[in-house]
């Protein structure tokens, strides 16, 4: 048998491996994208029932809507926010326990706790916590002559997203440290040596080394992260349901409480479409304006599946 | 047997019935007696006016203990205690016969007044409080009244230390100058079949009489989460099994006061013999919650309130 005919069974075995993950994508993510484009252009209320088609209406109803606009603004800001503060704290928790120390492998194991805890957990035990007069932060702070009175942590429209924002990396804080330990164990540990026989202190270290080592990973995380951090929900809407107020109504909340809330499937499908469309251009920009550290995680894949 | 009529009112529309009542819900003031005692007030409110007057005489912040305990966040909770006093101030009719909103008057003005006073002898985090918020805040002792549906009769006797006989229960108190009524929210549900085949109507009919035999609605009433459902018939009312169940019997008091006001209820938007489909957006994006929690979160005055809870009914797209 020629290689020319390995390969092409090769490829066709791969054909058929990645066929049942191919059909998943279609049923569950590009069928449900397609009814909701075609939703859109609609004047359905509630799912099944009697519409007409009104073409770009709930589009152009959703650029003229003030409530849209500003959630826009609130998710890109709570994007920005989550990103920033769980990217540098995951990167200080990933540094700090790649040092060695008693207990590393346990802190290492036991670190992913929190990302492991059902959102709907995490909600609950968080609005205990923020209680203004009974959860633990507000009294303890107050007991210490810390504050004099209690931060309303969900219920102050200038905090709730910042209290949302902390819980939030709360979760994904152990996951991404998770990752970035794992892109600190492929740094070759002769640079280090080599670092500290010429006398470099670590912050030297850290930007000359280990900066340029992880920057791939902190690339891919900065896509990922941010689409994952745009779409969140569950937190949101079971911490203050997009409120007080619309403090912190981001798009996916507003789009929910249009649909389910608001009985109008359509126009909440045209908001999602436009948010899906916004992150596409996004990823684009993204991926094309840091191509070559994506081409370095492609060829480190290229080279694990060798 | 006869249905309450309360109940089967709000399932009308030009003339006709279009769904069988199964049970109801509606909303009480509910205190904390001990509470009271300690601070010598001997009898719960009556008027809206004595309500303000024992909130601030049972708010002791250094003790962790507030008057009242108002759902003023974007919830179901804060619609259904909201449209509650909006009612016991006069404004319970939303819509007019063609559906055109009718919240912006006196009434609700006042009743926006009230809460705004009433916020103030609340925890200071209303603005997130939801149903298991306020639950908690009376039963923890943190708030002394609450209206609420008399729904924990589990949790008062589980968490609270205190007995059956020390959660007291009243009507909604209304305004001294009589410009109220006497009213709650009522939340019933009911049966609805979309059929014209006989057999199935038939086997409705038998299903109703089985659910409401003495034994099962009895038994379902007395145990599904006590006291918060009630009989939506009048010979019910006095269903022995559903007394005799094992909770509820130790807070009979507070249960016959919810059954004692089941004629005095009603429900936003199915007053006016008619259906306006924009009670839907009413209730699922709480208009009357969202406009109490700008009133608390952003300071805007009653009347913008409900100029703003008035906007909203407006513009639903």
């Amino acid at each position: 048998m020629s290689q020319r005919d390995f390969r092409s069974r090769d490829a066709r075995l791969g054909l058929y491996l990645v066929l049942p993950a191919v059909m998943l994508v279609i049923l569950v993510v590009i069928l449900p994208i397609l009814s909701g484009i075609q939703i859109s252009f609609t004047s359905q209320r509630v799912v099944g029932s009697e519409y007409e088609t009104v073409g770009l209406k709930n589009y152009f109803d959703l650029f003229a809507d003030k409530e849209f606009i500003s959630s826009l603004g609130r998710s890109a800001a709570w994007v920005l926010g989550n990103g920033l503060f769980q990217t540098i704290v995951a990167l200080l928790i990933a540094l700090l326990i790649n040092q060695p120390f008693k207990g590393q492998n346990f802190v290492r194991t036991w670190i992913i706790l929190p990302w492991a805890v059902p959102a709907a957990v995490t909600a609950i035990l968080w609005r205990w916590m923020f209680d203004a007069t009974s959860g633990i932060i507000n009294t303890s702070m107050m007991r210490l002559s810390l504050i004099e009175k209690p931060i309303l942590f969900l219920a102050n429209p200038e905090i709730a997203g910042i209290s949302l924002t902390f819980v939030n990396s709360w979760r994904y804080v152990p996951f991404l440290t998770i990752i970035f330990l794992a892109a600190l164990a492929s740094v070759p540990e002769e640079e280090y040596e080599a670092a500290r026989v010429d006398g470099a202190g670590f912050w030297l270290q850290f930007k000359s080394i280990t900066f340029p080592n992880i920057l791939p990973t902190l690339t891919v995380l900065g896509l990922v992260g941010t689409l994952w951090a745009s779409n969140v929900f569950d937190i949101i809407w079971m911490m203050t349901r997009g409120g007080p107020g619309v403090a912190t109504t981001t798009v996916p909340v507003l789009m929910y409480d249009t649909a389910f809330y608001g009985y109008n499937i359509s126009r909440a499908s045209a908001g999602a479409i436009i948010f899906l469309l916004l992150l596409v251009v996004f990823a684009l920009v993204f991926i094309f304006l840091n191509r070559r550290q994506f081409i370095v995680v492609s060829e480190t894949f290229k080279d694990l599946s060798k | 047997m006869k249905f309450i009529d309360a109940y089967v009112e709000q399932y009308q529309a030009d003339g006709e019935i279009w769904a069988i009542p199964a049970f109801g819900m509606l909303e009480l003031l509910m205190y904390n007696k001990k509470h009271f005692e300690e601070a010598g007030i001997p009898h719960p409110p009556k008027t809206t006016e004595e309500v303000l007057a024992a909130a601030k005489k049972l708010t002791i912040p250094s003790k962790g203990q507030y008057g009242f305990a108002l759902p003023a966040s974007d919830t179901l909770a804060g619609t259904q205690s909201i449209y509650t006093w909006m009612g016991a101030f006069g404004g319970k009719k939303i819509f007019d016969d063609n559906c055109r909103p009718t919240v912006n008057n006196p009434q609700n003005v006042k009743a926006y007044t009230f809460l705004k006073e009433l916020a103030k002898y609340s925890p200071p985090d209303i603005g997130s409080y939801a149903w298991a918020e306020v639950e908690g805040a009376l039963v923890s002792g943190k708030a002394s009244m609450i209206t609420f549906k008399n729904a924990f009769m589990n949790a008062w006797i589980n968490d609270s230390g205190l007995t059956a006989n020390d959660l007291g229960a009243a009507p909604i108190p209304v305004p001294s100058d009589g410009s109220g009524e006497r009213f709650s929210l009522s939340y019933s549900n009911a049966f609805m079949v979309m059929t014209d085949d006989p057999e199935k109507q038939e086997g409705l009919v038998k299903f109703m009489a089985f659910w409401l035999s003495p034994e099962i609605y009895g038994e379902w009433l007395g145990t599904s989460e006590p006291g918060l459902f009630l009989p939506v018939t009048d010979n019910a009312q006095t269903n022995r099994i559903m007394f005799s169940a094992p909770v509820l019997s130790q807070f009979r008091k507070q249960h016959q006061m919810s059954l004692d006001e089941a004629p005095y209820t009603g429900m936003y938007g199915f007053m006016q013999n008619n259906y306006c489909p924009t009670v839907g957006q009413f209730e699922g994006q709480n208009f009357t919650a969202k406009a109490m929690e700008r009133m608390i979160v952003e300071d805007i005055s009653p009347k913008q309130a409900v100029d703003y809870l008035e906007e909203l009914m407006l513009n639903v797209n």
